[in-house]
């Protein structure tokens, strides 16, 4: 992850460790932000901030 | 009052609770059940932050009270709400006593990350009880959780509820009314993982997942809602519903209220010698508290449509839908519909800022919002509309009216984006919106929002422009004259020579000395402008068509009309950004807790809308 610490540290607390599983559910109408599936929760991330989280 | 305050010494024997949990958890519904209608609701000093408290009972018949601290994701403070959960639950704010236990509300579907807060509360040397709620919604996703097993291993009662249905209230009160203990929880030493291990470790077992793929009910809603092209259409149905209810079904009630206050009114001219003292309640008080209250109705309509959507999950998918919108000035989704609401009235557009994280955005929100076309610039723009167009067609106006809106957005995208530029970026936070799973609306908390809602508008509000309508009264009507005549007597009035001296200043405007009184006293309020023209061109009797024919013939001194087409697009101009709205200040003022910024809105509106109508005049005059 590629964040500022403060936001890093807040996806953390919310479940998106390093290892932790993501699935991607939609993007919004517009095409941003994406909403996401993390640890049973759904979030939307803007994509540019998206894009600083590294998956495999 | 002093009774009172002894009485709650005396009470403070009783336990008090802390309602603890993420934000979208059913905090406040839990809350509501516990509490009833038995809650205050104020502001932490110094922050703004809503702090709620109330009192239940338990099965003892012992009175409790609850705290309903901000929701937040971590003790580990990231905004100015988690910064009270936290400092509250550490006893460290002296308007808060440290709270005698806490109830860590968590959500069956996502166990792992609610308990991440939970523990951490349990880590505190606090006694709590565990309430696992939306247990039905868990069941929906195919999860099971094995509450008992969790309360064998923690040794606190860890309590299964649907808080919105009131399932599982009885078990809860059974843990209220019992000796309350501490969670048998080895604090954690290490980072966020090492906390995530230890929950996956105390969960073992305890929650049962169902492999199978299933759509919930919430992911068939989501496919409609926020569909590219049906979740637009639902959205512009439900904001025209809004807006329909809001300048034409409340106009209903509205003209109930304004009757009402029309024969209270009367009722005092009939019953009172005639005086100043009659005057001063019939126009003063009762026409400004009247010109206020009126209001109530669209203000009750909003919070009903924002509380319904907030209720079921859908205002997270609007946020989520107009998120791309709003980043071009550097605003997020969930500025959306504070900025909306304030289409209505900018108080209630104000106050809902609060459903926004980050401080900075809620600042820039509150700042902008005041442009945003009120409906208390109706009654003015009808009437320079018509002013200005004496032959003009019904199409013809409704085209300014658009206009004068189109002028509202602009405004409000412009600024934005200037004060985007030039407030400083305390932090860099990104937008992790929250995406709850719908569920069925409750109506009961629904209304209770409205009427919250409701009552601190009165109350706020109320005060202000009663104050105020007495100030602008007394100004219109002192220093007397001995003259008969409405206008001598105005122009000798503190207003008139207020309108006398700020005439060279707003004559390159193309206003005279009348208008300025109108353009003063309607800083209270915007529709006052009607009123004052009304006192200023009529004497008090008047019918506004008749208001009209006399603005319209109301001449120069060169025996040119007044309210020629150039004047009254300047006014026009001038009232779209003018800050002209003291409650709305009063609001600023309490939701940022400081005048500073209160000032410096109505400063910079007001300076704005002074040089938009005068290069309006101005350049007009080339065309015209």
């Amino acid at each position: 992850m590629n964040l500022p610490e403060a936001a890093a540290g807040r996806l953390e607390e919310m479940g998106l460790l390093p290892g932790a599983t993501v699935r991607m559910i939609r993007r919004a109408p517009l095409g941003c932000p994406i909403e996401f599936e993390v640890a049973g929760a759904r979030l939307a991330l803007r994509q540019a901030d998206a894009a600083q989280i590294f998956v495999q | 009052m002093r009774l009172k305050s002894l009485c709650n010494n005396f009470m403070s024997s009783s336990r008090t609770f802390a309602l603890v949990g993420n934000p979208n958890t059913g905090k406040t519904t839990l809350f509501n059940a516990l509490t009833g209608l038995r809650q205050k609701v104020a502001n932490y000093p110094g922050v703004t932050v809503e702090k709620k408290t109330g009192t239940g009972h338990n099965r003892h018949g012992e009175e409790f009270t609850v705290i309903d601290l901000p929701g937040a994701y971590s003790l580990e403070a990231k905004s100015p709400d988690e910064e009270v959960t936290r400092a509250v639950l550490h006893g460290e704010r002296a308007d808060t006593p440290k709270p005698d236990a806490v109830l860590c509300l968590v959500d069956a579907s996502n166990l792992e990350r609610h308990l991440y807060l939970a523990t951490q509360v349990m880590e505190l040397d606090l006694p709590v009880i565990v309430v696992v709620n939306k247990t039905d919604t868990a069941e929906e996703r195919g999860i099971t959780v094995a509450t008992k097993k969790l309360e064998e291993r923690l040794g606190v009662p860890v309590v299964p509820m649907q808080a919105n249905e009131r399932v599982g209230m009885e078990a809860l009160q059974v843990a209220l009314s019992a000796e309350p203990a501490k969670a048998d929880w080895k604090p954690v030493e290490g980072d966020t993982a090492a906390r995530y291990k230890a929950i996956g470790k105390l969960l073992e077992g305890a929650v049962a997942r169902s492999d199978e793929e299933r759509l919930t009910p919430s992911d068939k809603w989501d496919r409609v809602l926020v569909h590219p092209v049906f979740g637009w259409l639902i959205l512009l149905g439900i904001l025209g519903g809004l807006f329909f209810t809001l300048f034409s079904l409340a106009g209903y009630p509205m003209d109930l209220i304004d009757g009402a206050f029309g024969w209270l009114g009367e009722q005092v001219e009939t019953r009172m010698a005639d005086g100043d003292l009659r005057a001063l309640i019939t126009e003063g008080i009762i026409g400004g508290v009247g010109g206020v209250v009126i209001f109530l109705p669209q203000i009750l309509i909003l919070f009903f449509f924002i509380g319904l959507m907030e209720n079921t999950g859908y205002l997270a998918r609007v946020s989520f839908m107009m998120d791309r919108l709003m980043a071009g000035v550097g605003l997020n989704g969930k500025a959306f519909v504070p900025l909306l609401s304030s289409y209505a009235c900018a108080i209630p557009g104000i106050m809902a800022t609060r459903t926004m994280e980050s401080a900075r955005d809620r600042l820039i929100t509150t700042l902008i919002a005041p442009i945003t076309s009120c409906s208390a610039r109706l009654p003015v723009y009808v009437m320079l509309i018509a002013l200005m167009l004496p032959v003009g067609t019904a199409g013809q106006k409704a085209l300014v009216m658009l206009g004068l809106y189109v002028l509202s957005i602009l405004g409000v995208y412009a600024f934005a984006y200037v004060f985007n530029r030039t407030l400083k970026q305390t932090d860099k936070t990104l937008l992790v919106l929250e995406l709850p799973s719908y569920q069925r609306p409750s109506w009961r908390e629904v209304a209770m929002q409205m009427f919250d809602r409701g009552k601190i508008f009165l109350r706020r509000a109320g005060t202000v422009i009663l104050g105020l309508s007495i100030v602008l009264w007394a100004l219109t009507t002192y220093p007397k004259s001995d003259s008969e005549d409405g206008i001598a007597q105005l122009e000798h009035s503190a207003a008139g020579q207020i309108g006398k001296t700020i005439e060279p200043i707003i004559e390159p405007l193309g206003y005279d000395w009348k208008m300025g009184i109108g353009l003063v006293a309607s800083f209270a309020a915007r529709e006052v402008f009607v009123s004052t023209m009304s006192i200023i061109y009529l004497g008090e009797e008047a019918e506004e068509d008749s208001i009209r024919d006399r603005m319209a013939a109301e001449t120069r001194d060169d025996g040119k009309p007044a309210y020629d087409l150039r004047t009254c697009l300047s006014l026009l101009v001038f009232y779209v950004f003018a800050m002209q709205c003291l409650s709305t200040v009063a609001v600023t003022r309490r939701e940022t807790n400081s005048w500073r910024w209160a000032i410096l809105q109505v400063v910079y509106l007001t300076g704005f809308a002074y040089l938009a109508a005068l290069a309006t005049y101005q350049v007009s005059g080339f065309f015209v």
